[in-house]
């Protein structure tokens, strides 16, 4: 397994390379578009996607935590357990 | 404390967020009718695949099952089918959303509308036979036969059966899929990665799913 740091380095570098092609990519757009200009002015897009990327930080540390902890207990019934097999079920 | 998060976790985090944020402030073709609702594209469709790809997953871990009699494979099984309904669920919710502003209202009877409809009810009548089976291996039994008919009737009425009538999706009834039409370079960019970022989401929350299952047996059966 990678150690975290460097992956996480790597994958946040990935992640503003790609990012940043798109935002010079979308300069181009054809903001005369009235439909595009409702939408994007002000900055209550940018407010929607604040939003959205909020709840999906939230939804992903909560996973993050779920992941660790039951990591622990695993770890835990590993120890109590040496010998876990499903064969014990018809005990 | 981060060091036992398996890479491809990491690596549905920056799909997910590259999705999201992608998906929502790049250009797009300007298509009648569909305008900004082609964005939909990133979240509804990569849904749907992924929950396809997890009710695979789930049928190959109930066949596994069948053939060798282990309860986790039951357990791996009964967790791919739960969060690829809560995926199907969330794709018809986005896909009725989409349905709303390009086909004029929430519910068509279209073809695939009313199969994905039948086939998220199944899932859901697999869930509640579980359920109601008490005595661990009969239950296991039992939900990977209903499992592997369910896969059986669900993935033809979605895939086949549209593209024998008519249907408003596309790639269905004689429409074009996504071909150049509704699919550019540009929106591959996001597309792409936005299937699997959403079907590995899928994954880690099966993972998740499915080792608290396995705990709470082996407390069960060992403790």
């Amino acid at each position: 397994m990678n150690p975290p740091r460097h992956l996480i380095k790597t994958l946040v570098a990935i992640l503003s390379v790609l990012l940043s092609a798109l935002h010079a990519s979308a300069q181009d757009a054809s903001l005369d578009n009235k439909l595009n200009d409702a939408l994007r002015g002000g900055n209550k897009f940018h407010a929607v996607v604040a939003v959205i990327v909020t709840i999906f930080t939230v939804l992903f540390a909560y996973l993050v935590y779920q992941d660790v902890r039951l990591k622990r207990i695993e770890k835990d019934l590993n120890s109590k357990f040496p010998n876990n097999n499903e064969q014990n079920r018809n005990a | 404390m981060l060091a036992g998060i398996v890479w491809w976790k990491w690596v549905c985090i920056v799909l997910m967020y590259y999705t999201l944020v992608a998906g929502l402030t790049m250009d797009i073709p300007r298509l009648d009718i569909l305008h900004e609702s082609i964005r939909n594209l990133y979240y509804h469709v990569p849904m749907w695949f992924g929950m396809t790809i997890l009710l695979g997953a789930s049928l190959v871990y109930s066949l596994r099952y069948l053939m060798n009699n282990k309860l986790s494979d039951d357990q791996r099984a009964a967790s791919f089918a739960t969060v690829a309904l809560v995926m199907g669920t969330a794709g018809i919710l986005t896909g009725m959303q989409w349905a709303r502003v390009t086909w004029g209202s929430w519910w068509n009877n279209d073809p695939k509308q009313t199969g994905a409809a039948i086939g998220m009810l199944m899932y859901l009548a697999y869930l509640v036979l579980r359920g109601a089976i008490d005595d661990v291996d009969r239950r296991a039994r039992v939900a990977a036969v209903a499992n592997v008919i369910f896969f059986a009737v669900y993935i033809p009425m979605i895939f086949i059966v549209p593209r024998l009538t008519d249907s408003l999706h596309p790639g269905s009834g004689g429409n074009p899929g996504f071909n150049s039409y509704d699919l550019d370079g540009r929106m591959r960019l996001v597309f792409y990665p936005a299937v699997i970022g959403w079907t590995l989401l899928g994954f880690w929350l099966a993972d998740i799913g499915f080792r608290r299952r396995l705990i709470d047996l082996r407390i069960k059966f060992n403790g």
